[in-house]
């Protein structure tokens, strides 16, 4: 770029204007959802610090009692989760880079502008920067924060939070975008989409696994405290000098615990590292962007489900169901395998299911002793609310935006001669049916592996059926109720006015279910035991109260569809 | 075939159509003028049974389209301004579901959404997905959409846009075609040539309420600029109230 593209071109910070003005416009109406977001994403937010100010408290005042190599392990602990967050950064930067760099609907619009390519690249850095780094300072300051104050640290700490902040996050959004811009070389935009987005899902299915196998419950455990502090200490986070995260640590570790060390030389590695990787960046970007933005703009072919053998599968289906609804099913299931965001949460789903059945298989059950009989029932039954919590968790992902999907081409259904009725009942079968398969998963399988009577695993089973039904039914007929067609993904439906509603109704829902359930299920399994027969009399008290039970789930499934269909077929 | 009687149409205090009646008849192709902003898609959108209107009535071929939107819809092709289609859906799927929605059998949609794709110039796009089409290669699949179940009332709000000459030249052919084979059609356009080419008669809007109806001499004679281009004619009936008008 010669001098005289600084002196013509949009400065880069009008570029960010539009962005800016939309968040102060959406927040000066007071749109609902904005602010329901806000406030949700706010209370979260407060009930994450505490919960992580107070489990990192406990962790050093666990590692402290340690002697000796207490303050190594603490320090080896900040490392880990420098290491933690540079990944995360790097994953959510990459997926927000592609984004903003090469897919955003804004581009075609700034690209025929005379931008200088270089002013495009800071503008998107500060962008893409905003956008994947906010979770830093979600997960990484509370901890940060009680490190201090564990240490008692002084005011130098707390300052120098800032630059590694500051310094690591750019350094993962600045090699992001170079990732980037080179696998946009390699691969059309909406490939390198789903390259990422699978990359990204597996890296955190990684670190998930790697987590909860790594049992962090046996922290409170005495016993295993010994072994575990062993074990962390072998395993010693990577301590290569090259990785940013090190330096972080090594910046901040002696200005925390007033040893000696070099935090000025390491604080200086990390800041002109980042301006570095931000140069290279922009001089890539100079050199390569303009190919990979012309790239990003190439179609791509059908896979899968262009297969013969699974076209005429849909065929089958489509014409399977009358008036449109195997249509609309067989539409669904193909749109849902060609995008990549959305099947790849198949395998997060699966990862959940195998992490809490783990759980089960852990429990330590050599602790229990004489009352386990009755531990192992009542976890079963607790079990039954968390399954349905789990279920409600899945719904809304998938069931929830079930009819806003349909998006901006809703008018094709609306001014076609189908029953719209029908349609949305249609979509309610189509996600029933995995849903009480999951449920069932979750119930059966943890009952088999609590080791609990048959009759509770049936009860657990029957219950969990009126649940996935229940929650089906609310999950789509809310999703009617208050849909967005003009949400730009699945996660803003979700995470809509209509979402939190659906959520909260559900997990009040199995609140009643659980509650009413507490009483006949412990006359059950007193009975199943051998220890008190139930009798005539509360028999069929207990059969009332199933019978409520069931009319209650019943009926917030039907009358949650009503309103959703009724409320779409008026809706404009 | 259409018949709009005292249509209404309020959104919160604007009155978008305000008592609207308008009769299209059987076989001819009617144009729907009015000057942005005038309620031209909101009517056709109700008409289509995408908006319910907030008083009036909407009949075709003597059916009450809020008492029988099924009976309406399946004699109905209707095409919105906007081709928001399913994007992960490829050209030749989109067809069979399409027309899966009206009741033609997939054998029936496959032969005839060939032909269709082959009229509109798609045949090499049928098997790619929706996403990579142009604005205007969307347009000729919704009109292919439109038509595969052979309707018998079209309602097309802006036909035009995004397509080049040939697939205009293609469109107004089509159009008569369809008239001759006693199709109404009900278009909203710009394109005043359009209209004053193929269209039997033109309905002018103008702030929600019907400024004129007729055939082009008709409306000269009522604008009294009997010489004048039909550009003039339309300026001189949608003048009142305009804001920014040059003259």
């Amino acid at each position: 770029m010669n001098a005289g593209d600084w002196m013509t071109t949009p400065r880069f910070i009008n570029l960010l204007k539009p962005k800016f003005w939309s968040v102060m416009n959406r927040i000066r109406r007071r749109d609902r959802t904005t602010m329901v977001r806000i406030a949700v994403g706010s209370i979260l937010a407060l009930l994450f610090w505490l919960g992580a100010a107070s489990i990192t408290t406990r962790v050093l005042v666990h590692f402290r009692s340690a002697e000796i190599i207490g303050d190594l392990l603490a320090a080896k602990l900040l490392a880990m989760y420098w290491l933690l967050l540079l990944s995360v950064l790097l994953m959510s930067g990459l997926i927000t880079a592609l984004s903003t760099y090469f897919l955003a609907a804004d581009l075609p619009l700034l690209l025929a502008a005379p931008v200088s390519v270089s002013r495009l690249f800071y503008a998107r850095l500060v962008e893409t920067t905003a956008l994947s780094s906010w979770m830093v300072f979600l997960f990484g300051l509370p901890v940060l924060v009680t490190y201090g104050r564990a240490y008692g640290a002084g005011l130098d700490y707390y300052l120098a939070m800032v630059p590694v902040f500051g310094s690591l996050i750019l350094i993962s959004v600045g090699l992001s975008v170079i990732f980037v811009q080179l696998l946009m070389r390699v691969f059309p935009a909406r490939r390198t989409r789903d390259v990422l987005i699978l990359l990204s899902l597996v890296g955190v299915l990684i670190l998930y696994f790697l987590f909860r196998f790594l049992r962090p419950e046996r922290l409170v455990n005495p016993e295993a405290f010994a072994t575990l502090t062993i074990f962390v200490a072998e395993l010693g986070a990577p301590s290569s000098p090259w990785l940013p995260s090190v330096w972080a640590a090594e910046a901040l570790v002696p200005l925390l615990t007033g040893k000696e060390g070099t935090p000025y030389f390491h604080l200086s590695l990390l800041v002109s590292t980042a301006a570095a990787v931000v140069v290279i960046g922009e001089t890539l970007a100079r050199k390569v962007y303009a190919g990979g933005v012309s790239r990003a703009q190439e179609g791509r072919r059908v896979r899968l489900s262009g297969w013969p053998i699974v076209d005429k599968l849909l065929g089958r289906i489509a014409f399977a169901f009358p008036g449109g609804v195997g249509l609309v099913l067989a539409k669904d299931i193909r749109t849902f395998f060609r995008d990549t965001l959305q099947w790849s949460q198949l395998l997060l789903l699966a990862a959940i299911i195998v992490v809490y059945l783990y759980n089960y298989m852990v429990l330590p059950l050599d602790w229990i002793g004489a009352g386990g009989v009755w531990l192992m029932h009542l976890i079963a039954f607790l079990n039954l609310g968390l399954g349905g919590v789990v279920t409600a968790a899945v719904a809304s992902r998938f069931l929830f935006p079930a009819v806003s999907q349909e998006g901006p081409a809703f008018w094709i259904l609306r001014a076609a001669p189908v029953s719209l009725s029908r349609i949305v009942w249609g979509k309610f079968l189509g996600g029933l049916v995995p849903l009480v398969i999951l449920g069932e998963i979750l119930a059966v399988a943890s009952g088999i592996l609590l080791n609990v009577s048959t009759e509770m695993i049936v009860l657990s089973a029957a219950t969990m059926a009126f649940l996935a039904f229940a929650i089906s039914g609310m999950a789509v007929g809310l999703g009617a109720r208050y849909p967005d067609f003009r949400a730009g993904s699945i996660a803003h439906v979700q995470m809509g006015y209509g979402g939190m509603i659906f959520m909260l109704l559900s997990l009040a829902l199995i609140a009643v279910v659980v509650f009413l359930l507490a009483w006949p299920t412990y006359r059950i399994v007193l009975a199943g035991e051998g220890w008190v027969p139930v009798g005539a009399g509360p028999g069929a008290l207990i059969l009332l109260v199933f019978g409520a039970a069931a009319l209650i789930c019943i009926g917030a499934g039907v009358v949650s569809m009503r309103l959703g269909i009724k409320a779409l077929a008026a809706g404009e | 075939m259409i018949k709009l009687d005292h249509l209404t149409k309020h959104f919160g205090r604007i009155a978008a159509v305000d008592d609207l009646s308008l009769e299209v008849r059987g076989g001819e192709i009617m144009a729907f003028l009015g000057p942005n902003g005038a309620g031209k898609t909101t009517t056709l959108r109700m008409i289509g049974g995408l908006l319910e209107p907030t008083g009036g009535r909407i009949e075709v071929k003597g059916h009450d389209l809020a008492r029988s939107p099924i009976e309406v819809k399946r004699i109905m092709g209707f095409i919105p301004d906007r081709p928001y289609l399913y994007e992960k859906l490829t050209a030749r799927e989109f067809l069979v579901f399409s027309g899966g929605l009206y009741g033609v059998p997939p054998d029936r949609a496959s032969s005839r959404g060939k032909e269709l794709l082959h009229l509109f110039g798609l045949t090499d796009w049928s098997d790619e997905l929706i996403e990579s089409f142009s604005h205007g290669m969307k347009q000729r699949l919704v009109m292919a959409s439109a038509l595969l179940h052979e309707p018998e009332v079209l309602v097309i709000d802006e036909p035009m846009v995004g397509l080049d000459p040939r697939g205009t030249r293609m469109l107004k052919n089509l159009f008569r075609g369809l008239r001759d084979r006693g199709v109404t059609i009900l278009l909203s356009t710009h394109t005043l040539s359009v209209a004053e080419e193929i269209c039997d008669r033109v309905a002018i809007i103008h702030k929600g309420r019907l400024v004129s109806v007729g055939t082009v001499e008709d409306l000269r004679v009522l604008s009294h600029k009997h010489e004048a281009g039909f550009e003039e004619v339309f300026l001189a009936l949608t003048s009142e109230g305009e804001e920014g008008t040059a003259d």
